[in-house]
């Protein structure tokens, strides 16, 4: 047998591993086709846009208020969340646990698999519906819109799903209870909804108003970088503090 | 006459601990690659695992115990995966559960079937060396495969093997980075019994290179060819460590069980029963079944007591220092 590495394996060769295993492994056709139908929704909801009374505001309904406030989120949640829960209830996780690497590379490793099956999954079918709905100038917002969401939500459901094992009802209630009730109360609770920087995105694609968008620029993108940095840490966090079956 | 002492002043924290848990234990052996020291583990109410301490040395180690002693979740602390409640554990001088270093010198075989559904059998070991950093992956993982006897280019998903097929995998797997402490749980089930003979081979050829092989199995008939050196759990608790003939020869408060075979049995029998440290005898056809309390007196005793009265003796055999008798009576204790 070759001697074993004695130091940690670094994150250039871990990273790689970790996210070709859980790519591989968790992420079946199925659920991948599931979470696309969610997408296709946004597509029928832009093409009916064109007839509605006021176009626009209707673009902007189907694109922003249903495909980045529900489907970003949605899908996110149908992918990230059973990413690692499901290894946990497989007891599976000790096959990636058990290995001289820090903590955080799984948890990277996750979220980058999570985002490069959802990114496609998501940004495909709401540019397509930003352009069917005659709202071009939407595109472009609305495709950076999904990308920092999908990380951002991403990076939180992980850390959900790893954690409790009703991770998917959780997020299912953040979802609609946080995100779509209590966000609109106020300024306050906005600014701890991520949809309120995703929305303030879709807005720099449009003349109109879109509701909650009363984020700063800068912040639009920060923040939610910052929320899933933070769910990196949970995540890890979780990794280190819980047992592994 | 001495002057009155002062009152002695009252012990520090660390002082009163000491006191609360007793004389400190034996210094483990300087070449243990595994200390196990006073660990507990509780999931709420139930104690899993109650103030067990030992070391494993270089060597097969069968750790045993019934269902439900505490032999996977002490496996699992072994490992790191999961946490003592109370106590230390040290491989290599590391602790497992907060350093991810000391992985490299894991190998664990789980003992759940569940496997990566969408992976091959060298995409999963070469993956694991992957990450454990091994030079050359997926030639080290062909290596290693071959080793447990699969073959490398069988491109078939690994949910299609069998059980045994399975098992193998998960060794493969378990030894690709070279670690010096592998942890094998219930590693021969499932096996034919040609690859059984195959596995306890490969362990003991693991364990002559100096690391230390630890083996839970209830399969006592199995553990008996892994070696001799046992770590018995019994509800949570150490019930004992060592040479399984060793710890047979300290039970002293158990009588020891010797077959006797003769062309005289009744005779025999009635003169056997005579002697202090024979507690009962059993005729079953021409054996005779001995309790004595003093294995060392009885031996000396057959032979004179079998001419005195005739008999030819054909055989003297201890019937209870098989692994399987030793297990027995610590569970019962």
């Amino acid at each position: 047998m070759t001697a074993a590495a004695t130091a940690s394996v670094p994150a250039s060769k871990s990273i790689p591993a970790f996210y070709q295993i859980l790519l591989r492994s968790q992420f079946t056709r199925g659920r991948v086709i599931g979470a696309a139908a969610l997408g296709l929704i946004a597509i029928v909801a832009a093409v009916l846009s064109r007839g509605a009374a006021d176009p626009i505001d209707a673009a902007i309904f189907a694109v922003g208020l249903y495909g980045i406030s529900l489907m970003v989120p949605l899908i996110t949640l149908m992918l990230a969340s059973p990413l690692l829960g499901n290894l946990v209830e497989d007891r599976l996780l000790v096959y990636l646990w058990l290995k001289p690497t820090a903590r955080w590379h799984l948890a990277a490793a996750a979220l980058l698999a999570t985002a490069s099956v959802l990114i496609p999954v998501t940004v495909v079918p709401l540019v397509i519906a930003a352009l069917v709905s005659g709202q071009a100038g939407l595109a472009g917002p609305v495709a950076l819109a999904a990308i920092v969401g999908v990380l951002a939500y991403g990076g939180f459901f992980l850390w959900l799903g790893l954690r409790y094992r009703s991770g998917l009802w959780l997020g299912l209630a953040y979802i609609v209870v946080w995100e779509n009730v209590v966000a609109n109360f106020g300024d306050g609770p906005a600014r701890f909804a991520i949809r309120s920087y995703l929305l303030t995105i879709v807005e720099w694609g449009t003349e109109r108003s879109v509701p909650l968008a009363d984020r700063a620029d800068a912040a639009a993108i920060l923040v939610p970088v910052l929320f899933a940095m933070a769910g990196i840490a949970l995540t890890t966090w979780a990794l280190r503090s819980r047992d592994i079956d | 006459m001495t002057a009155p002492s002062a009152p002695p002043p009252p012990p520090d924290a660390s002082q009163r601990l000491q006191i609360d848990v007793g004389p400190p234990p034996e210094p483990p052996p300087p070449d243990a690659l595994v200390v196990v020291d006073r660990v507990s583990k509780w999931f709420g109410d139930l104690v899993a695992v109650s103030d067990v301490s030992f070391a494993v040395r270089p060597g097969v180690t069968a750790l045993l115990g019934p269902n439900g002693a505490g032999k996977s979740t002490m496996l699992r602390m072994l490992c790191g995966l999961a946490a003592p409640s109370n106590g230390s554990i040290r491989v290599l001088g590391r602790d497992p559960r907060t350093d991810p270093l000391v992985a490299s010198e894991i190998g664990l075989a789980p003992q759940q079937e569940s496997v990566f559904g969408s992976m091959t059998a060298l995409q999963f070991v070469s993956a694991s060396a992957q990450l454990q950093g091994v030079a050359d992956p997926q030639g080290e993982a062909r290596r290693m495969l071959g080793l447990v006897e699969l073959d490398a280019d069988d491109d078939r998903r690994l949910p299609t093997y069998s059980k045994g097929m399975r098992q193998r995998v998960k060794l493969a797997q378990a030894i690709v980075h070279n670690p010096r402490v592998i942890l094998l749980d219930e590693p021969l089930s499932g096996l034919d019994p040609r690859q059984r003979v195959h596995m306890v081979e490969l362990f003991h050829h693991l364990a002559s290179q100096g690391r230390a092989v630890i083996v839970s199995s209830h399969v006592l008939e199995e553990v008996q060819r892994f070696g001799s050196n046992v770590v018995v759990i019994t509800n949570g608790r150490l019930a004992a460590q060592g040479d399984f003939r060793e710890i047979r020869a300290l039970m002293d408060d158990r009588p020891r069980q010797v077959k006797v075979r003769t062309d005289r049995p009744r005779s025999l029998a009635a003169e056997l029963v005579k002697q202090l440290h024979v507690t009962s005898v059993q005729l079953s056809g021409s054996d005779i079944r001995v309790d004595t309390t003093d294995i060392a007196a009885f031996s000396r005793a057959v032979a004179p007591v079998s001419q005195r009265c005739g008999a030819r003796l054909f055989e003297v055999r201890p019937l209870d220092e098989d692994l399987e008798s030793v297990f027995r009576y610590l569970v019962s204790a």
